[in-house]
């Protein structure tokens, strides 16, 4: 019993898990029933795919060991040049849609050579791409009035209570669940991020690996930027995603990442996206005042990351316990 | 520097070092080492800090490539330009403190770089986990080690545990040539002849082993033959039964 | 012969004089600010600048050339920009306040030089008091505010009222300024009309996008008396897109912000987006120009708010005529 425990609360995500349900339930008892009222239901599901892809592919390249600071700045380029480019070339939506996807992932190329080939920590790299990057939307702003010829409804059509983007959400939620946690890649992204020597010298290409999870990283943070502009109408504002960087590392860390590679799960991704997102909501529900709000929310991350790791401690513990072997050491 | 070389007749050589010479930025770090290791073999591998024994065990891993020299293995002229290379040949290296990664699980460390797969697309493989768990325990009872479950994480297993798993790696993948950088380091004496013990198996399962230390004191008992490095060259490659703790630890000092 | 040589050279010179432009007076006024001429607020600026140079450049007797200066946010730089534009010999110079004492000298240099100079965009704290600018063309934040919750109160004629003031950010001016205006505005309204029940609560939302729809979203479900919803910020658009998902009707909650982009001036034609200040950003370019060249005609130079409800705010009526193109739309 006590080990099956410690097998669930082992698990990257579950602790953040439970600490979501029991907030959820606070809210719902502290708004009266508000909480869970269908628009508001609706609403977070709205916005929670928006956060959750990009923090799926934070959550990622965290485990391999780097950051990406970039990711506000890469959610605004690839809808900002795919808006640009419909506009100013003859090329058809999907084409825009697929130049703009390439754009982020060129991004993370640049974010993973630069870390990887010239030894600059992914920290600073990846500041100076958010600048970089956001410079290029800047440059990007267009003005047009085409936006419903694009595709939208596959990416955010309306089915009541939930949108396409969360279909899109899960899916991507599944396939990269799967390969992190069931094939060798993700085996080897964990490796690479545990014990970068150990991988490489079990003849793991930890340098592909890497640039590997900035790629894929930036390419949900353009996706999910696409996911956001569709649902303004089609349009972005230049300022789009700003501050987004540091809001996915909340979402990360609340998720059970470890800062330090090697430990983070994909439900992980999902859970600390949908606290950020949910305990916004709720404190407003909640009328917390406004001069109190940041404290809040600081007190909510801090929190959440201290059960995280009482919780983890406790699991060990449970472990230490049962094995003599431990004790010779 | 006084230097003893006696000749060693031995039938089957695995594996053969010739004159390799290995320079880190103007420094000779290796000078014209050569060297044979026998099937069956455990072979200590002695000296003192910045005598070479890294740089020698890293050339032999595929870890760093040797400026001069050749190498063989089983008769025939190899280049070992990567880790996969060596592994390939079923030339293993253990290092001390990179040789797992902690966070991860026993199963999962045996496993990394091989898994077993159940099916692919593309470059990606789906890992047979049932497979992967029944597997490693049975690697891990071949040395005598019984855990209850393959999934726990390495850092709750002690040192001695954690060369049991590696050990246990290496002969799971039919390994002919193992090197085991600084086994007994930090270990406590129980665990230390546990590992020794281990080693011992590997020649009884036809495993040469290249046993790095700068204390004699553990490899001698184990050893048929050792070889002691200084300042990059190689003074002394010996058989056990030529030589004693007194007479090496002489030469090292 | 002399003679012949004379008419001819005379008609000459006449044929000349007829046919070219020098006759035409030239002019040459610079605009130096505080930022560097990029992003969609300055690029707007600098449109409106270039739309009222080519206007009067259109005119056959003038020939008027306009130069836009900027510097990332310095003041030792701007103030070197503007001894450089004085020393150019230019005609008439617009430029940004952004030091109450700096930059005193170098207007009155400029003043001094028989070059009228007037401030845009930022002003002296103290306006005409603090430095001898001859005039004022901008935006005033507060009464920007002030005049815009008096525009959206004024469309719930009777009832009660509940608004909700989204206060983009409590550390920055911009929000702070509008949002004191749309507070004092219903104070007063408050206190003018005791007949009848007005209140509002004022919630941090943030710049971004979702956020804002989040909290926004999760206030109205717990205050559904909310009828007017005013925002410091430029995110109207988003909150009436919640609304819609919510299941609310156009126009149900009065709906006011701040910026004039292309989407949410459509928004506004399908009845969603009540009022929108458009910040004048086009006018702080086109109106200081106009203004250099009344000057050199004579006029007495005046102050402008570019943003007053007067200038600034868009009804749903004038959005329903603005065309893609026009020049009140941001370019984004």
């Amino acid at each position: 019993m006590k080990l099956l425990l410690k097998k669930i609360i082992d698990t990257p995500g579950i602790s953040a898990l439970i600490i979501l349900i029991l907030i959820l339930l606070a809210f719902q008892i502290y708004t009266g029933g508000l909480f869970f009222n269908p628009y508001n239901i609706e609403l977070i599901l709205t916005i929670w795919p928006e956060l959750g892809i990009v923090v799926i592919g934070v959550v990622i390249l965290m485990i391999a060991r780097e950051f990406d600071l970039s990711v506000g700045s890469t959610f605004a380029l690839s809808p900002m040049l795919m808006q640009y480019l419909f506009a100013h070339t003859p090329l058809n939506p999907w084409s825009t849609i697929f130049l703009g996807l390439a754009a982020a992932a060129l991004v993370g190329l640049v974010n993973g050579m630069l870390t990887i080939y010239k030894r600059i920590p992914s920290f600073i790299v990846t500041l100076g791409m958010l600048f970089i990057v956001r410079s290029i939307v800047v440059a990007l702003v267009t003005r047009h009035d085409k936006a419903d010829e694009f595709p939208m409804d596959f990416f955010i059509y309306d089915f009541g209570l939930i949108r396409a983007s969360f279909i899109w959400f899960i899916g991507i939620t599944l396939i990269l669940g799967y390969v992190l946690h069931r094939t060798n890649f993700g085996n080897w992204i964990y490796a690479t991020g545990g014990q970068t020597e150990a991988a490489q010298n079990m003849g793991i290409p930890v340098n592909k690996v890497k640039i590997g999870c900035f790629m894929l990283c930036s390419v949900l943070s353009g996706f999910a930027g696409i996911i956001q502009s569709f649902r303004a109408g089609g349009f972005v504002l230049p300022n789009l995603g700003t501050g987004m960087e540091l809001e996915v590392i909340a979402a990360a860390v609340v998720g059970g990442t470890a800062l330090f590679g090697g430990y983070g799960s994909v439900l992980g991704a999902l859970v600390g996206a949908l606290l950020i997102r949910t305990i916004d909501n709720g404190f407003i529900m909640s009328r917390v005042p406004i001069e109190y709000f940041r404290t809040a929310l600081g007190l909510m991350i801090i929190g959440a990351v201290l059960v995280n790791t009482d919780l983890q401690r406790w699991a060990q513990g449970i472990r230490a316990g049962n094995n003599s072997d431990k004790k010779d050491t | 520097m006084s230097s003893i070389s006696k000749n060693n007749n031995n039938s089957s050589v695995i594996m053969e070092g010739k004159n390799l010479n290995k320079w880190y930025k103007g420094i000779h770090a290796l000078k014209n080492v050569s060297f044979e290791l026998g099937e069956k073999e455990v072979v200590g591998l002695v000296g003192d800090n910045g005598a070479g024994k890294s740089t020698l065990i890293k050339i032999l891993s595929g870890a760093h490539r040797q400026d001069e020299g050749q190498i063989f293995f089983q008769g025939n002229e190899v280049s070992l330009s990567s880790p996969r290379d060596s592994m390939n040949l079923g030339i293993e290296t253990i290092y001390q403190y990179t040789a797992l990664v902690p966070q991860m699980s026993i199963a999962r460390n045996i496993f990394i770089g091989r898994e077993p797969v159940l099916f692919r697309l593309g470059p990606i493989a789906y890992i047979d986990y049932k497979k992967m768990g029944i597997e490693a325990l049975e690697a891990l009872r071949n040395v005598g080690f019984e855990l209850r479950s393959p999934d726990t994480p390495i850092d709750e297993l002690s040192g001695g545990e954690r060369q049991g798993v590696t050990i246990a790696r290496a002969m799971y993948f039919k390994t002919k040539v193992m090197i085991l950088d600084e086994p007994t380091n930090h270990l406590s004496i129980k665990e230390t002849n546990k590992v020794l013990g281990w080693v011992e198996d590997l020649k009884h399962q036809g495993i040469t082993a290249i046993f790095i230390t700068h204390n004699l004191h553990h490899v001698y008992p184990i050893a048929d033959k050792l070889i002691v490095l200084s300042r990059g060259e190689k003074i002394a490659d010996i058989k056990k039964e030529d030589t004693s703790i007194e007479e090496l630890t002489n030469l090292i000092v | 012969m002399k003679t012949i040589i004379k008419s001819f050279l005379l008609s000459a010179v006449a044929i000349f004089l007829i046919a070219s432009p020098a006759s035409a007076k030239k002019l040459k006024f610079a605009y130096v600010m505080h930022d560097l001429p990029e992003g969609i607020f300055w690029n707007t600026v600098y449109d409106g600048m270039k739309k009222a140079c080519a206007d009067l450049d259109s005119m056959d007797h003038l020939e008027v050339e306009c130069e836009m200066v900027g510097t990332p946010y310095n003041v030792v730089n701007q103030v070197n920009n503007l001894r450089a534009v004085i020393g150019s010999g230019v005609d008439g110079i617009v430029s940004t306040i952004i030091d109450d004492e700096k930059m005193d000298a170098v207007f009155q240099e400029a003043l001094d030089r028989g070059i009228p100079i007037i401030s845009a965009n930022t002003d002296d704290a103290k306006g005409s008091d603090g430095n001898p600018r001859l005039a004022y063309v901008g935006s005033n934040l507060y009464n920007a505010g002030y005049d815009l919750c008096v525009a959206a109160v004024a469309l719930v004629p009777e009832g009660p009222i509940h608004a909700l003031l989204g206060h983009n950010d409590v550390t920055q001016n911009f929000a702070i300024q509008r949002n004191a205006g749309h507070e004092d505005c219903l104070k007063d309204f408050a206190a003018a009309n005791p007949d009848r029940e007005v209140t509002w609560e004022v919630v941090e939302i943030t710049m971004d996008g979702p956020t804002i729809q989040s909290r926004v979203g999760a206030y109205i479900l717990s205050e559904p008396k909310t009828n007017i919803y005013l925002e410091t910020g430029i995110w109207h658009l988003h909150v009436s897109q919640t609304l819609e998902e919510m299941g609310k009707q156009p126009g149900e909650i009065i709906l006011a912000g701040y910026g004039a982009y292309s989407s949410l001036i459509s928004r506004m034609k399908e009845g969603w987006v009540q009022l929108t200040n458009d910040q004048g950003a086009w006018l702080q370019g086109y109106l200081p120009i106009i203004q250099l060249y009344l000057i050199d005609m004579g006029f007495q130079p005046f102050d402008v708010q570019t943003d007053s409800a007067l200038n600034g705010v868009i009804t749903e009526e004038i959005a329903r005529d603005l065309d893609v193109e026009s020049p009140r739309i941001w370019k984004m």
